[in-house]
């Protein structure tokens, strides 16, 4: 029972992470149709803005809002000078983007030095119930990530640019097409989707050993949990890293964490196999 | 009914022509390979080394130019081949007394298996292009985690030292690849058999079929080609010779360690066909030295920075010379020569 | 009726969604070396095709060829049974020279069947010759033409060893003289394989000859010689009609 509690909870904080991280992916990969090979760079960007501003003595609460935007205006900047110039030739903008990664991870490097970096949670004491204890703060993690994912989704659906972007989602051709300025579109949503991926390594900051790789494991699950969700469902990306991290911490307890990892990935290539185009798939429509 | 003429025949001006570039080709590539043979006695004993480690390099580049710039699939994970042929060359050299045709084999053949089966399970499954290249990375990820754990028989964070170089038996003597020239020759041995497959592949309908996939694959498949099979096959050849230039580099450095395996090594293997020109041979083999070189020169300078230099000198390559430093000067040398035709005209 | 050269289908229905695109439709091609197949927009010529070549799976009935049971095969052993198809978009190797498109196909893989004696492997040189790309052999695909992309091809159709070759609007977008050297083409390969062409051009229709099939909303409408087609008031009714107006 106790660990029955412990493993739930494990679950549900790697979820909620690996939820904001994808989500921001997908917005990204089903927008502008390419893959951010950066990021997991972006995660430690967002991490390590954490770092410098509670050195400054800001309270941590204030930092996650930072972080987030940090993280969308490097994305902004980077899309408008370099991903922009390669709309026509995507696999070459995912090329870019995976060398961006390499530079923002040396950057940080140079910056930082690669010893680890942390800062101390803002939460302190346990979480008691029935006689089984949890971190607190963890907790309020787990709420913050929901909070934000909950903010995401209603920014979509409600918000006239959201609702531009799900047209784009449900058919790209005929939506850019209709005179939708791609451009802004494409900016903006690579900038949500890196200023999640930031606000993601921001909550995670505290609980982790803050590095310029610490992303780097990020990356390809939440790809596939973008796959599993399909092109059609901004939140198809949640729900597939609600699969992938329940994975994770179940092989993860079973055998040790880097099995848990390993298996999660060869796992994700059979299931990769097995649904190309997602679980949540739309009956598909055929084509004359 | 007789099949009258079963190959297509070119007509004969084709034929004269297609005559003078292979020998072209067949010539240039032996001049290549005879100064490469001499050049030991131009370089230091460190040199030496480095030459022997770039040709490995070079060989591993050329296993994804076949795989890239032929078949159209790009993988993030060419190095999780290479690091398993170069884990296979280093346990089985240091734990056992084996043959040194079987240990080269076995560095050849786990890691083909290895891509056999995964590209079979990938290919057949549709899973192409940005797909295929994730999966390649979670690979290299998997194969880098696997390594690092698995202390008893990999050495997990230090890897594996003191292997023990090459010695190819044939029949009476035996060839010993061990002393610092031999290792040179081993790369160049390797290096030149890589090549000879890579320029077959370059020559022979397989290679025109994989083009033609990467092209357009519904097309080829409508022509009754069946194109997994075709891409499977490459992805395995690709990982064959990977393989090799793994356990060639485990001999050569008298090493196996994690960072042969890593997500790190597999973006330079990307790089160096990337910056040379991924649709050209010789441009895997320039990237390769060009960037091996600038490595060791920066290295001296900013021994931290080499990420960075590789990283920039990446993004700028993709953005404004897609078709790599190879590609450019063809282009150019195709537009000097169209110039000289206009002005001829004029 | 001979059955070693025919390719049927036989009450065919395909649907997408709810749509009904193929309506209970038995066909048969091979009495005449070329065919052309004509009907409305809609009327599931394209569909028709696609269910040839094995890209469409129809809901009932039996794809034929040469009286074997084909339903349910993919495409590439539909092809590899010599079922070859041209695409109403012209789909060549962009990035491959003239000759090397032409290898490509030259060398697909087929099965050796009993084959008739018109059975001749020909060379790339002598195809392109024919389709009057001889001097273009090193040119890239993409630098061409369209008309030329089109003979390209089908001479790249051609050389994948049909016994049927199926082309989509071979004529699309070309102009007069280019139409006509199509034609010619067509007409001679003819004489190696039995040829069904898809075209809207009522005058291209006519210089290729052939028996002529109408289709109308998925249905059979008639089959026969142009002759007993244009004497036929319902078919002038619900498609040559408007084609003689315009």
């Amino acid at each position: 029972m106790d660990l029955l509690f412990s493993l739930l909870l494990d679950g549900a904080f790697l979820i909620s992470i690996l939820g904001l991280v994808a989500l921001g992916l997908g917005v990204i990969n089903n927008l502008l149709g390419i893959t951010n090979m950066a990021h997991g760079e972006f995660i430690a960007v967002g991490a390590y803005t954490v770092v410098v501003l509670t050195d400054q003595g800001l309270p941590y609460w204030v930092t996650l809002f930072i972080a987030a935007l940090v993280g969308m205006a490097l994305g902004v900047l980077l899309e408008s000078t370099l991903i922009r110039r390669l709309t026509d030739r995507p696999l070459d903008a995912i090329l870019v983007t995976l060398g961006l990664g390499l530079v923002m991870q040396q950057v940080l490097k140079e910056m930082f030095g690669s010893t680890p970096r942390s800062v101390v949670s803002p939460v302190s004491g346990t979480f008691d119930v029935a006689g089984l204890s949890y971190p607190l703060f963890r907790i309020t993690i787990i709420v913050a990530a929901v909070a934000a994912v909950a903010a995401t989704f209603l920014f979509f659906t409600k918000s006239s640019f959201g609702l531009v972007v799900q047209s784009i989602f449900q058919n790209r051709e005929s939506a850019l097409t209709n005179g939708v300025n791609a451009g802004k579109y494409n900016r903006l949503a690579f900038g949500i989707g890196t200023g999640l991926a930031a606000l993601a390594g921001s909550l995670l900051a505290p609980n982790a050993a803050v590095l310029p790789t610490m992303g780097a494991f990020y990356l390809a699950p939440a790809f596939v949990a973008v796959i599993l969700g399909g092109s059609k469902r901004l939140m198809g990306a949640v729900a597939g890293a609600a699969f992938m991290g329940g994975l994770e911490v179940v092989i993860g307890e079973s055998f040790t964490r880097t099995w848990g990892r390993a298996g999660v990935l060869v796992l994700a290539i059979i299931v990769i196999r097995m649904w190309p185009e997602g679980l949540l798939r739309e009956p598909k429509a055929r084509v004359a | 009914m007789t099949a009258v003429d079963t190959v297509a025949v070119p007509n004969n001006a084709n034929s004269a022509r297609d005559w003078i570039s292979g020998a072209r080709t067949l010539g240039g590539t032996g001049l290549l390979l005879a100064a490469l043979a001499i050049l030991p006695s131009f370089l230091g004993p460190f040199n030496i080394v480095l030459g022997a480690q770039i040709l490995a390099y070079s060989v591993v580049a050329l296993s994804l130019q076949l795989l890239w710039g032929r078949a159209g699939q790009l993988s993030f994970g060419q190095a999780a081949f290479f690091g398993m042929g170069a884990y296979a060359y280093a346990i089985l050299g240091t734990r056992y007394e084996l043959n040194g045709w079987y240990i080269l084999a076995a560095a050849l053949v786990i890691p083909a298996g290895t891509a056999l089966i995964l590209g079979y399970f990938l290919f057949f499954g549709r899973v192409r292009d940005a797909y295929f290249s994730i999966v390649t990375l979670a690979f290299v990820l998997v194969a880098n985690q696997v390594v690092i754990s698995w202390r008893s028989v990999t050495g997990g964070d230090t890897g594996l030292t003191r292997v023990p170089g090459l010695v190819l038996p044939f029949g009476g003597f035996e060839v010993d690849f061990t002393s610092r020239n031999g290792r040179y020759y081993l790369g160049l041995l390797i290096f030149s058999i890589a090549l000879f497959v890579a320029l077959l592949v370059r020559r022979s309908s397989f290679g025109l079929v994989l083009e033609a996939i990467r092209d357009d694959e519904n097309r080829a498949s409508f022509l009754g080609y069946n194109t997994p099979m075709y891409l499977t096959m490459a992805f395995t050849l690709s990982a064959a010779l990977a393989g090799v230039a793994g356990g060639a580099f485990a001999s050569i450095s008298t090493l196996a360690a994690p960072d042969m395996i890593d997500q790190f090594l597999s973006i330079q293997i990307l790089t160096w066909v990337a910056i040379g020109g991924r649709n050209y041979l010789a441009g895997a083999l320039v990237g390769t030295v060009v960037m091996r070189v600038l490595n060791n020169q920066v290295s001296d300078v900013l021994p931290e920075s080499w990420p960075l230099v590789v990283g920039l000198f990446f993004v700028v390559v993709v953005m404004f010379f897609p078709a790599g430093l190879v590609g450019g000067l063809a282009k150019l040398r195709a537009q000097l020569a169209s110039r000289r035709v206009e002005k001829a005209r004029a | 009726m001979d059955e070693s050269q025919s390719l049927a289908l036989e009450s065919v229905t395909v649907r997408f969604g709810g749509l009904t695109v193929l309506d209970d439709l038995s066909l048969r091609f091979g009495h005449s070396p070329i065919s052309s197949l004509i009907g409305p927009n809609g009327a599931g010529k394209t569909t028709v095709f696609n269910t040839f070549s094995g890209i469409v799976k129809p809901v009932s009935g039996s794809l034929l060829l040469n009286g074997k049971d084909m339903t349910g095969h993919s495409p590439i052993e539909i092809a590899r049974a010599g079922v070859v198809r041209k695409f109403q978009v012209p789909t060549v190797f962009h990035n491959l020279s003239v000759g090397n498109n032409l290898k490509v196909a030259a060398q697909s893989p087929r099965i050796e069947t009993a084959g008739s004696a018109k059975d001749i492997r020909w060379s790339t040189g002598d195809v392109a010759e024919k389709l009057g790309l001889s001097s273009k052999m090193k040119t890239l695909a993409a630098e061409l033409s369209h008309g030329e992309r089109q003979w390209l091809e089908i001479g790249m159709a051609f050389l994948a060893h049909p016994r049927f070759l199926l082309l989509d609007e071979p004529a699309a977008g070309l102009g007069p003289e280019e139409s006509d050297h199509t034609a010619g083409l067509i007409r001679t390969i003819s004489e190696f394989c039995k040829t069904i062409v898809i075209e809207h051009d009522m005058r291209f229709i006519r210089e290729l000859g052939g028996d002529v099939t109408v289709l109308h909303q998925g249905r059979l409408l008639k089959q026969g010689t142009m002759e007993e087609i244009e004497a036929d008031h319902i078919v002038r009714d619900v498609y040559l009609g408007r084609d003689a107006d315009a």
